[in-house]
């Protein structure tokens, strides 16, 4: 059966179809060197969990986009802005109570100061979460979105009310590693690892990742079953220590309260 | 073999990179980051740290380039503007700092208060500090916009003058959280006779603080008050157990002596 993205590629206009198959035909010509949007088309041909019409109306943005005379990876990208979140939503029996997301330790600390000095911010991350509720700190943090767009969080599947950092080697290697964070090099890695509880009825709704919420991420792997509720990570290899992939789901913005924990791990060359 | 993201920067002329740079901080390349979200500054600065010693500075001086260009006429969308500036903190270029400071100072340039806000948040961040008087000009020029960042500065040179100014920060508890933060982490670079003087001073002034900011002080006087006490305390123990241990070996040697008379 051919895939919902070939499905919905014979359902463009011929126009819009040839101009589909023309940047991914440059970009497949030029994969020895800039592998990146190859592999996007090739996520893009596995994916299992957009639906063949949700596939059509991304590929009908991609190629207005392309029409517009933008540049096939920056139409790409914007295609992929303007069809996320669109995977499947998980069942409530489902959801996991706590989630876990990595980031920038800079980045985050620009999210929780904006325009404010950040050497006290980040200094303040690296000593963790306050145990007092009436330490400022703890509300800056709890005011703080966690993301600029759509969060990528991952969870525990044996133990979903547990950090799913926990059963990782505690060093950035190790989670760069299992994660899929391919895009950043293993040295001078600061990351923050934030874990915070999905309890509230108000909290945002899990969906199921796709090629569209992963955009310009070429370390993104579609997951093969369709019927497969949520994503996994792909571990990068070698994978010395066998870490196994980890079930991710994407939701939408979001603050911060209800944050369990605040953990820095930084590797310097 | 293909090309890594640094490896491509890094066969870049230098007008080649200097155009890649301008795009990049305007959010239109492909950054690697940790995170689709990353600001662009961020993954920019990881990048530089993978080029080449030369590149890295070719960089600098694209960036520094840009900055002139923006000091010359601050234009652009905001988000680029605030990307370019914030670079600053990851480049740590003196000729950078100096131009943000001087353009900060510029009266004729006009900045949006936004853009303001990061410059003043960048130079805050650095070394060296600006004079006390920036500080206070920038500081009444708008306490609720620049009141952090100057109260942050100045906490680095004199903690005095920092305190002098929280009573005059608006009643807005993201403020005041953000100026009661500084206190605290500053309070712990300072060394312990600096630490016992600022929680001795502190008192004096939170009456006259707004009732955001007045909590979190209270707050910190809490906590650090008994730190100073525990820190005196061991401090006076050691003495004390110096003293005894002293006491004891001078008993000791009493008695040998005694004993050695018997």
């Amino acid at each position: 059966m051919p895939s919902a993205s070939d499905q919905a590629l014979a359902l463009l206009p011929d126009e819009h179809r040839q101009r589909v198959e023309g940047a991914f035909a440059e970009w497949e010509g030029a994969a020895a060197n800039q592998p990146a949007p190859h592999q996007w088309r090739l996520n893009l041909e596995a994916e299992t969990a957009l639906s063949v019409e949700d596939c059509r109306a991304f590929l009908e943005y991609f190629a207005t986009e392309l029409a517009a005379g933008r540049d096939s990876a920056e139409a790409w990208k914007k295609a992929c802005y303007g069809n996320q979140l669109l995977g499947r939503e998980l069942a409530k029996a489902q959801q996991p109570q706590v989630l876990g997301r990595v980031m920038d330790l800079e980045h985050y600390a620009r999210l929780l100061a904006p325009r404010m000095p950040l050497g006290e911010a980040m200094e303040k991350l690296r000593q963790g979460l306050p145990a007092d509720e009436r330490d400022p700190f703890r509300r800056q943090l709890a005011r703080a979105p966690l993301s600029r767009f759509i969060i990528w969080a991952c969870f525990q599947e044996n133990d979903p009310g547990t950090s799913p950092f926990q059963p990782l080697p505690a060093n950035a290697r190790a989670v760069r590693c299992a994660l899929g964070l391919g895009r950043i090099p293993e040295t001078n890695l600061r990351l923050v690892l934030l874990t915070w509880r999905h309890t509230e009825p108000s909290d945002p709704v899990l969906h199921r990742p796709t090629v569209a919420d992963a955009a310009d991420n070429n370390f993104y792997r579609p997951v093969g079953d369709p019927d497969f509720p949520w994503g996994l990570t792909e571990p990068l290899p070698p994978n010395e220590d066998g870490l196994a992939r980890q079930p991710e789901v994407v939701i939408k913005k979001r603050d911060g309260r209800n944050l369990i924990s605040v953990v820095v791990l930084e590797e310097t060359a | 073999m293909m090309a890594t993201p640094a490896e491509t920067v890094d066969q870049f002329s230098p007008d080649q990179l200097r155009e890649w740079l301008k795009q990049a901080l305007a959010g239109q390349e492909s950054l690697p980051g940790v995170s689709n979200d990353e600001f662009p500054q961020v993954s920019i600065a990881r990048l530089a740290r993978q080029l080449p010693a030369v590149t890295q500075e070719a960089l600098k001086q694209a960036h520094l380039e840009l900055l002139q260009e923006w000091a010359g006429g601050p234009s652009g969308a905001e988000e680029y503007q605030e990307e370019l500036i914030a670079l600053t903190r990851s480049f740590r270029m003196p000729e950078a700092l100096q131009l943000l400071a001087s353009t900060a100072k510029n009266s004729d340039v006009s900045l949006s208060s936004t853009v303001r806000q990061t410059v003043l948040a960048v130079l805050a961040d650095a070394q060296p500090q600006q004079s006390t008087i920036f500080w206070i000009r920038q500081f009444d020029a708008d306490q609720a916009k620049f009141g952090v960042a100057a109260i942050t500065a100045l906490l680095k040179t004199d903690w005095r003058d920092a305190l002098d100014l929280l009573p005059f920060l608006p009643n807005d508890e993201e403020v005041a959280d953000a100026a009661a933060v500084a206190v605290d982490v500053n309070y712990q670079r300072l060394p312990l006779a600096e630490q016992r003087k600022l929680v001795r001073a502190l008192p004096d002034v939170l009456p006259r603080c707004s009732e955001s900011l007045r909590p979190s002080l209270e707050y910190f006087l809490e906590k650090n008050h008994a730190a100073v006490v525990r820190s005196l305390r061991a401090g006076l123990e050691g003495v004390l157990k110096d003293s005894a241990d002293a006491f004891t070996d001078q008993a000791s040697l009493v008695e040998d002596e005694s004993s050695k008379a018997a």
